[in-house]
């Protein structure tokens, strides 16, 4: 009986513990108000509604594609800007000086920044659990693997080895698969491809269901009510969607060199935009790109697969391009050459309505804010052109037919007559020089040199194509700490 | 019936009588009621009780009649006595532990006596802050300091009356900072046990049970301290868990007297002197040479290009006027400006008083520390109310509301050094006696000259550079007595801080010189801040004894407190008119500043246990284990266990040693466990976003990632080993105290650096790593050389030392790159420019200690050159100057350091010198760096510069030479040994014999005289107080009780 008393007592006075000890654990759970901390946020689909927001933000920075993987460093590097001497900002970059203190911490500071948007994605990544699996968690695991894929695959062109030249076993960069806070090991490019493409593939199954279908690259999916409203239902082009994937599937094996498979997906992206119109993403209309001013989808916009929205973005190209220290083309006696002879014309809409001869002025915005349409405010990262110049350089040899079909159809869009065909190395060349006349001011002809280990063209002459020229130099940093 | 009760029985009808003292029963002849015929029949019956401090009613204490030398009795169980007295007899009341006390009778025949434990008594107790602890029985090493002690000194600066009376405890001297009374210094105990961002060594500061920012207890009135308990090792440090990890420092506060009413008053007149005994500056005419010696007026052979270029004729011409100015007298002693020496006064009031089961007591003090530098002070005042209430065994209550706040207001004269840089050759006022704004730098012929401002200038614009603080707290403690053994305490505390600070900078200050836009001039910065807190425990104690020997004492702990820590600033600018200050009339915000804003939560539980054992008052033994969980802490990592055990053994007890009579008092103890210490904020251990208007994507508010947290980060544990050697002998005519530590610290939380590719924010994150350990010793030896019979006069000398030596054990990658400090692992273009200097700090390696000197070894100047010749990493003699050649040079850690104490008191009268000294440790003296090497030839600088720097072949000398104006950069050559000592402070009390007293128609009266910081003899010449003069203080104390 008195046993039995005290195994009562005994129960419980555990009980207690086990209570008091439960309620203190959450009576400790407080947090600084003004701080939003994963462990709380990534617990709910809107946390990582927010989450993505603040990754595609952050990409938006003028360290990023708000300027620097833009026209202020990597379009400074592939020649399209005067140079006007050693004070002018990035001097040391544009002439590949990668030594010189001011290119070190411009390159230093692009790995990490790079890498942190991959580690922002892999934090949520990790946090997948914690959410229901339905239609939104597929979404957002697809635009997690496919910006995480998107990213490495932007740093292994800045930084890893130059394919053509080295091969498919040279050591390029990690890959970060986790959010663990340990350095993983640099790849061979072949293995570090292999990942990419197994995420993307990935992503593509998740994103089978794009929203995109249904409501276009810029349309709301949401209706008018504000309750149950999804972030990952507006303006598709803007994230990372299901042709986003697939151009960038293209984009991967066109690196690798897997010509065959690169035009297969370029021309999958192609002929399924064409036949699904309403989705919004197609070559671009003479009226929309010489209409007047205000009204003039300058940028392109409607041809982004994918592509980044930042908030009053002139305020930040009007840094680089107005003022007497602005960027200003290379043109007399170098582009002019390029947009007005051989395979160019003078009436080419890119060359007018762009200012290239006169005063560039493709990111700024002409009319007040308040009335400037979203797209204006659309930095491209993958467009449709690129799909057509993927296959076309694809077809280069094996089918010049229709690598010129295609061409022309670019060349068509930009008001320019079309073109014949003569030999193989001509085409080459103009291919080259219509991709040089389209990517002005989007940091795309740097790296598309590299990749084809082409002479860099400058006004000063052409500059023979190395490693040395093409590939940035890790941070010593990563040498001193990545030694796994 | 107890043991007591037998003895009283026994010695009913006897003429002696027993009495209890520890475990010792005492047989004393019984002053029997009858007395001897002799007596007079004056003589009455006077009885009472006689209590320690905390009402512990005390058996054994003797009563003597001072004028005739007969012992009268002695107090029995219960603290009771009962002695004959007459009127007018002066009774000496005398227990070993206690200060003596003495009192005339007078009309009242009943009384309450309360004993001060002795400052140089043996027998003390420990405060805890969880409870009271025979020292007896105490496992560690501890400090008590008590009113009394503290009274003496009189001075309104705490942290030095700690630091004179126990070396272990250590304020380090602010070179930079001097004196400035708003300045509130660093303490160690026991050294330096972290080290990083997140290293923390200040100690715990616990008062009445509950914990308080060090600077409630800079700004407290001494005089409401009873007594300050520094608790230094494990053995009782672990009580505060994860807090108590680098020492505690516990506050009780005076409770209220019973019986009667008191007034207690306490004026304290304070004078500050300036101290610029270390500046060594050249007046004018040196000046003048100085620059002559150095080249300004010798015009280049071959013109720079770069530079003006002017004619000897021209230069000669500059040369001249300014010697003829100098020689009509122009020699400004600009270290005066600044500086003035200061009378301020202190008052504290108290009344107390007690009925029956009640007490209470209300007081209140203002006073004024005042800092030398114009403008410069430190307001303090407070308040408090105590309301006690007891029956004893069975309950008591005590409420305890506080009121502590200050005004620190800071000089308008901006920083000491502009005054020490500034040339004497300079007027201060123009003829009209206005001040002049700013003088031409250098050669006053060029087109575009360059300015220096005269600091005076500035200084007499109106400005407002102020920080109040306020704090209110109560506090509710009920004590309650189940059952004799057994006892639950319960406490609460609730409190409020409020802090407000406002600087204003005038428009016209030439700080905006060159801004051109009225919107960017001026600045007011205005700051708030509000922390409320509330903390609240329950303890359970039993305490037994059984069989007589073994005694027996448990603790069971629960606690809890929450903090909520707001704070919001903003910075204003644009005003157009000083006259009229006020934050309304800025135009905008500061560029790039908006209101700043924090809240933070902050919430702690801690359950303990405790038990020690005790046989016979000889060996004894305690185990103490807390968990302690914290908000700061992620969630898996909550909670943090902490633990200590120690034994000791009083060999005095001991049966074998009774013989030896010589012997008061013979103790050894070792303790050893693990207690914490951290200074995190939650956002620390978790990854963290904000959503602000720079993370807007589209149209949705991202979350912009800020920080990479670590939640599997735990608490630093600091591992301690104590040991200790306690002896008294002949009557405490000399005692000796030896203690040893090693403390081991690990799991340091420090920044560790990872590879830029995992992509957290500034490649760092918060980790446990690093091991620091700290040894060192402590004695202190107390000789009474005489003592008079009647032990109104005698003489102490105490001689108190203290070594401490850190080593870094393990280094975390923050550490590491924190040596490299951007030099080295970089390509060629990060090669530090050649002005750059390299600050003195320190060179963490592992196995060295954590406060070495680092910089390229030197062999003196080159006779031949008056170059420095320099020693590479591989013993090579070079010119060159090299940061790879940097190595430790030295160690700021001394040798020994401690105090050097003498108290002489007569009767009424005492005299305590308190001296501190160091001795063999290295220093890095900047002085010779900036003031005599590195020096711009147009400012002023130390006279050696003209007298000791190389000047011609074959100088032997200690600098290089004068017209050398290269950097000079880390080097040996600088490091010195430094010894000093310093008459920390001298103190003179007299309490007024009993007869004034009562005429006044006082209880007490007391005067007091004090001098602190008096004199400091060093083997180091070095300016000390660069941005704040060093004072020293006089102070005078009256108090009077009623």
């Amino acid at each position: 009986m008195k046993s039995q008393c005290y195994k009562a007592l005994y129960f419980i006075i555990i009980m207690l513990c086990c209570i008091t000890f439960n309620s203190c654990s959450k009576w400790l759970d407080v947090r600084p108000v003004d701080d939003v901390f994963a462990e709380d946020a990534f617990r709910t689909k809107k946390g990582f509604e927010s989450g993505l927001a603040g990754v595609y933000s952050s990409m938006t920075g003028q360290n990023l594609y708000g300027a620097h993987l833009k026209y202020a460093i990597l379009d400074l590097m592939g020649g399209y800007w005067s140079v006007t001497g050693t004070q002018m900002p990035n001097y040391y970059l544009s002439v590949y000086d990668f030594t010189n203190i001011s290119s070190v911490s411009v390159t230093d500071n692009l790995w990490h920044e790079l890498y942190k948007v991959i580690h922002q994605v892999n934090i949520m990544y990790d946090y997948l659990s914690y959410i229901p699996d339905d239609e939104d968690k597929k979404i957002i695991k697809g635009e997690l693997l496919g910006l995480r894929a998107y990213v490495h695959l932007e740093l292994f062109k800045l930084f890893g080895p130059v394919v053509k030249e080295e091969g498919l076993d040279a050591i390029s960069i990690p890959y970060y698969l986790t959010s663990a806070r340990k350095p993983t090991p640099f790849l061979k490019s072949n293995e570090f491809f292999r990942l990419v493409e197994k995420d993307l593939l990935e992503a593509k199954t998740l994103l089978a269901d794009d929203p995109i279908f249904k409501n276009g690259r810029s349309g709301n999916g949401n209706s008018t009510s504000l309750l149950n409203y999804s972030y990952l239902l507006n303006y598709r082009g803007a994230r990372i969607n299901y042709f986003g994937i697939n151009a960038l599937l293209a984009r991967l094996y066109q690196l690798e060199g897997n010509h065959s498979k690169a035009m297969e997906y370029a021309d999958g992206v192609i002929s399924e935009l064409e036949s699904k119109q309403g989705i919004g993403i197609r070559l671009i209309r003479e009226s929309e790109f010489t209409s007047a001013v205000v009204d003039r989808d300058i940028r392109l916009a409607c041809e982004n697969i994918f592509s980044l929205i930042r908030n009053e973005s002139h305020v930040m190209s009007q840094r680089f391009f107005t003022g007497p220290s602005r960027l200003m083309t290379a043109y007399a006696g170098f582009l002019d050459n390029l947009y007005t002879r051989g395979s160019g014309s003078s009436i080419d809409y890119r060359l007018v309505q762009w200012g290239i001869g006169t005063y560039f002025n493709k990111f700024l915005n002409e009319s007040d804010d308040s009335r400037t349409p979203r797209h204006r405010n659309e930095i491209q990262l993958i467009n449709l052109p690129e799909m057509y110049f993927i296959s076309a350089e694809a077809n280069l040899e094996t089918n010049p037919e229709k690598s010129i079909q295609l061409l022309n159809k670019i060349r068509s869009s930009r008001g320019i007559g079309a073109l014949t065909f003569t030999t193989t190395a001509e085409l080459k060349t103009n291919y080259i020089d219509e991709v040089r006349r389209e990517y002005i001011g989007e940091g795309f002809i740097y790296t598309f040199y590299k990749r084809l280990f082409n002479p860099i063209y400058r006004a000063s002459g052409a500059v023979i194509p190395s490693t040395k020229i093409f590939k940035f130099p890790i941070p010593v940093e990563e040498r001193v700490y990545n030694q796994s | 019936m107890g043991l007591k009760e037998v003895l009283n029985e026994l010695s009913k009808d006897q003429p002696i009588s027993f009495s209890l003292e520890k475990k010792t029963i005492l047989i004393e002849p019984k002053i029997l009621n009858t007395s001897s015929p002799k007596i007079k029949i004056q003589q009455e019956n006077m009885v009472g009780v006689v209590t320690d401090l905390y009402d512990n009613p005390l058996v054994g204490v003797t009563f003597k009649n001072n004028k005739t030398g007969k012992v009268l009795g002695a107090s029995i169980k219960g603290g009771a006595f009962s002695i004959k007295v007459e009127e007018g007899d002066e009774i000496l009341v005398t227990m070993m532990g206690f200060e003596p006390f003495r009192f005339q009778v007078g009309k009242q025949r009943k009384i309450k006596i309360e004993l001060f434990f002795s400052s140089s008594a043996i027998e003390e107790t420990v405060v805890t802050g969880y409870g009271v602890r025979k020292k007896e029985t105490f496992t560690g090493a501890s400090t008590t300091i008590t009113r009394q002690e503290l009274e003496k000194f009189n001075s309104s600066n705490i942290f030095s009356i700690i630091q004179s009376l126990d070396p272990a405890f250590k304020v380090q001297e602010s070179n930079q900072h001097g004196s400035d009374p708003n300045r509130i210094p660093e303490i160690t105990i026991r050294g330096t046990t972290s080290v990083g961002q997140y290293g923390i060594n200040a100690p715990l500061v616990i008062m009445d049970g509950f914990e308080v920012p060090i600077t409630r207890l800079y700004d407290l009135d001494i005089n409401r301290i009873e007594s300050i308990t520094l608790l230094k090792d494990a053995s009782s440090t672990v009580l505060y868990g994860s807090r108590g990890g680098n020492g505690v420092i516990v506050i009780e506060t005076r409770l209220p007297k019973a019986d009667g009413i008191a007034v207690t008053y306490n004026v304290r007149p304070e004078y500050v002197l300036v101290d610029l005994t270390d500046y060594n500056l050249m007046n004018s005419e040196e000046k003048l040479e100085f620059e002559r010696l150095s080249g300004l007026y010798k015009s280049p052979i071959e013109p720079d290009l770069d530079f003006v270029h002017y004619s000897q004729a021209n230069l000669d011409n500059i040369y001249a006027q300014r010697l003829l100015e100098i020689r009509s007298g122009v020699n400004s002693y600009w270290l005066s400006q600044p500086v003035q020496s200061k009378m301020s006064t202190n008052h504290s009031l108290r009344v107390e008083g007690g009925f029956g089961n009640m007490r209470f007591s209300l007081e209140g003090n203002y006073g004024v520390m005042s800092g030398i530098m114009k403008g410069s002070e430190r307001r303090r005042f407070g308040s408090g109310l105590n309301l006690f209430y007891r029956i004893p065994n069975k309950i008591t209550v005590r409420n305890t509301t506080n009121l502590i706040g200050s005004k620190g207001s800071n000089t308008n004269y901006g920083f000491f050094s502009e005054y020490t840089r500034i040339n004497p050759y300079f007027r201060i006022h123009d003829e009209k006696g206005q001040i002049i704004e700013r003088y031409v730098k250098g050669l006053n012929i060029s087109d575009n000259p360059e300015f220096v401002t005269n600091p005076l200038f500035n200084a007499s614009l109106p400005y407002r550079n102020f920080d109040n603080s306020i704090n209110i707290s109560n506090n509710l403690d009920i004590e309650y007595f189940i059952v004799p053994e057994v006892r639950f305490q319960l406490r609460g505390s609730i409190g409020k801080s409020v802090i407000h600070s406002e600087n204003y900078i005038s428009p016209r200050n030439t700080l905006f010189m060159r801004e051109t836009n009225i919107r960017d001039k001026g600045l007011y910065t205005l700051g708030n801040g509000d922390i409320f807190n509330y903390e609240g425990a329950g303890i359970l104690t039993f305490a037994k004894l059984f069989h007589e020997k073994h005694s027996i004492l448990g603790n069971g702990i629960f606690e809890l407190s929450h903090t909520r820590s707001t704070s919001g600033g903003v910075r204003l600018s644009g005003f157009a008119d000083d006259r009229f200050i006020s934050p309304s009339l800025a135009f905008n915000y500061d560029a790039n500043s908006k209101y700043s804003y924090r809240n933070v939560p902050e919430r702690r539980i801690g359950f303990m246990g405790n038990a020690s054992y005790s046989y016979d008052d000889r060996l004894y033994a305690d185990f103490s284990f807390r968990k302690d969980g914290s908000s700061k802490y992620g969630r898996n990592k909550r909670y943090g266990d902490f633990w200590s055990s120690g034994f000791g053994y009083n060999l005095h007890n001991e049966k074998y040693l009774e013989g030896a009579k010589f012997i008061d008092l013979l103790r050894v103890y070792y303790n050893t466990g693990v207690s914490g210490a951290d200074n995190l904020e939650a956002n620390i251990t978790n990854t963290y976003y904000k959503v602000d208007f720079n993370s807007l994507y589209n149209e949705q508010a991202g979350f912009r990632y800020e920080s990479e947290g670590n939640p599997d980060l735990r608490w630093p544990s600091i591992r301690s080993h104590s040991i200790g050697f306690l002896s008294s002998f002949f009557k405490n005519r000399f005692g000796l105290r030896l203690e040893a530590y090693r403390r081991i610290t690990s799991n340091m939380t420090s920044n560790i650096t990872v590879a830029p590719s995992v992509g957290i924010v500034n490649n760092s994150y918060t980790e446990n790593l690093g091991k620091v350990q700290n040894e060192g010793y402590e004695l202190q030896l107390d000789v009474k050389p005489y003592e008079s019979p009647d032990q109104s006069f005698n003489v102490i000398l105490r001689l108190q030392g203290a070594y401490n030596r850190s080593k870094l054990l393990e280094i975390s990658e923050e550490l590491k790159n924190l040596n490299h400090s951007n030099y080295r692992e970089r390509p060629e273009g990060y090669m530090i420019e050649g002005s750059e200097l390299i600050p003195q700090s320190v060179y963490y390696e592992e196995g060295q200690s954590l406060s070495n000197l680092r910089g390229v070894k030197s062999l003196g100047i080159d006779p031949a050159t008056g170059r420095e010749m320099l020693l590479t990493l591989d013993n090579k003699v070079t010119y060159v100057w090299d940061p790879m050649d940097m190595r430790v040079i030295g160690n700021q850690e001394p040798r020994l350091f401690g105090n050097i104490a003498a108290f002489i008191n007569y009767r009424n009268m005492s005299l305590e010198a308190y001296f501190n000294y160091t001795l063999g440790g290295q220093v890095y003296n900047q002085t010779l760096v900036d003031k005599i090497e590195n020096i711009d030839p147009w400012y002023n600088a130390d006279r050696r510069v003209l007298y000791e720097r190389w000047k011609m072949p074959g100088d032997h000398v200690k600098y290089k030479a004068i017209s050398d104006q290269t950097r000079t950069q880390l080097t040996s050559r600088f490091v010195q040994n430094e010894n000093y000592i310093r008459l920390g402070s001298l103190n003179f009390n007299y309490l007024m014999g009993h007869k004034l007293t009562s005429k006044l128609g006082l209880q007490r009266l007391r005067f007091n005289f004090s001098m602190n910081d008096v004199f400091r003899i060093s083997t180091v010449r070095m300016e000390r107080g660069t941005d704040y003069p060093f004072s020293r203080t006089f102070n005078f104390g009256i108090l009077a009780q009623y």
